[in-house]
C-alpha cells in the first residue's frame, strides 16, 4: 500500500536535492530524445515536431519547467503562511515532467512520428477507410501521461507550498494558465534560433 | 497504556483535574487544575512534539527518520502549531 501511495504522491516522501537530482537527468534525458526523434517542445506539456539543435531541445524544457515553477513559487510565497525552500517546489516540478517522458519517447519512433506528420494531410474520409489504431493507442497512452503529469505537478506544489482546498487549487490552475501562455512564447521563440 | 482524556464524553466540556496524589506518602491535593496546552493536542501531535525535541529540533532528521519528505514534516509541524494558538487563544479567553 504505501509503495503505491509513493507512486501516486512521491513528494510526501521525496523532496529536495533528491528529487532535483532525479529531476535534472529526466531533464536531459528529454532534450536528447527532442533532439534525436526531431521533436519540439510547445508551451509547458504540448509537444510538435521539428529539428532542433540538443542545446535548442533542452532549452525549450528548460523554459517550460523554469516559467511554471517561478510563477507557482511566486503564488505559494503570496498565499502560504509556511517557509517554502525554492528546491522543495522547484525539484518537484522538474519530477513531475518524467510523467510526459513515455510520451516523447513513443512520439520519437519513426512510424508513430511518420503517421502523426501524414494525419495532418488525411481528409476524414481517408482517416475512417484506415483506422488508425496505433495513433489511438498512442493519443489514449499520451492522455495518461498527461494526467499523471498534472497528478504530480499540483501534488508537488501542493505539498511544498502546504496548500490545501481551493486555494492551492485556484492557484494552480492560473499560475498554470499564465505559464502554458509564456511558455508558448518562450519556446516559439527559441526554436527559431 | 491508558490515554488521558481531555474532554468530557457526556457533554464534550473541557475537562480539569481535581486531584492529585502522591506516589509515595498518599497525600491527595484537590484543586482545580486546568490541563496544560500540550496535553490537550491529540495523541499523534504530542508524539510529534516529543521526536521534534529529541530531534533537537532538527526538521530534516525527523523527516529522515520518519521516511517523509522534509516539506511534509514541516507542513505537519504548521498545522500543530496553528493548533497550539488556536487552544492559547481558547484558554486566554476562559480565563477571562
Amino acid at each position: 500500500m504505501k509503495s503505491l501511495k509513493k507512486i501516486v504522491d512521491p513528494f510526501n516522501y521525496y523532496s529536495g536535492e533528491r528529487t532535483f537530482a532525479v529531476g535534472v537527468v529526466g531533464l536531459f534525458a528529454a532534450a536528447l530524445v527532442n533532439h534525436l526523434g526531431g521533436e519540439t517542445t510547445r508551451g509547458i506539456v504540448s509537444s510538435g515536431y521539428g529539428d532542433l539543435s540538443f542545446i535548442q531541445a533542452l532549452c525549450q524544457i528548460l523554459a517550460a519547467w523554469i516559467i511554471l515553477s517561478t510563477l507557482l513559487y511566486l503564488a505559494a510565497r503570496l498565499l502560504s503562511k509556511s517557509k517554502i525552500r525554492m528546491i522543495d517546489l522547484y525539484g518537484n516540478q522538474l519530477l513531475a515532467r518524467i510523467a510526459l517522458f513515455p510520451v516523447l519517447l513513443l512520439g520519437a519512433l519513426s512510424p508513430l512520428r511518420s503517421a502523426a506528420l501524414q494525419l495532418t494531410k488525411t481528409s476524414p474520409e481517408e482517416l475512417a477507410a484506415h483506422f488508425p489504431i496505433g495513433l489511438i493507442a498512442f493519443g489514449f497512452t499520451a492522455l495518461i501521461c498527461l494526467v499523471w503529469f498534472f497528478l504530480w505537478s499540483y501534488r508537488g506544489y501542493a505539498v511544498a507550498a502546504n496548500l490545501k482546498g481551493w486555494k492551492a487549487v485556484v492557484s494552480y490552475m492560473v499560475c498554470y494558465l499564465l505559464a502554458e501562455i509564456i511558455g508558448g512564447l518562450c519556446t516559439a521563440w527559441i526554436a527559431q534560433w | 497504556m491508558q490515554r488521558l482524556p481531555t474532554v468530557c464524553p457526556a457533554c464534550d466540556a473541557k475537562l480539569y483535574v481535581q486531584t492529585l496524589a502522591c506516589t509515595q506518602c498518599s497525600t491527595r491535593i484537590e484543586g482545580r487544575f486546568p490541563l496544560p496546552v500540550f496535553l490537550l493536542l491529540p495523541a499523534g501531535e504530542q508524539q510529534f512534539i516529543l521526536e521534534f525535541v529529541l530531534c533537537s529540533g532538527s526538521l530534516k532528521e525527523m523527516a529522515s527518520r520518519q521516511g517523509l519528505s522534509y516539506p511534509t514534516v514541516r507542513n505537519r509541524l504548521d498545522e500543530i502549531i496553528e493548533h497550539l494558538k488556536n487552544l492559547q487563544h481558547e484558554k486566554s479567553q476562559e480565563n477571562r
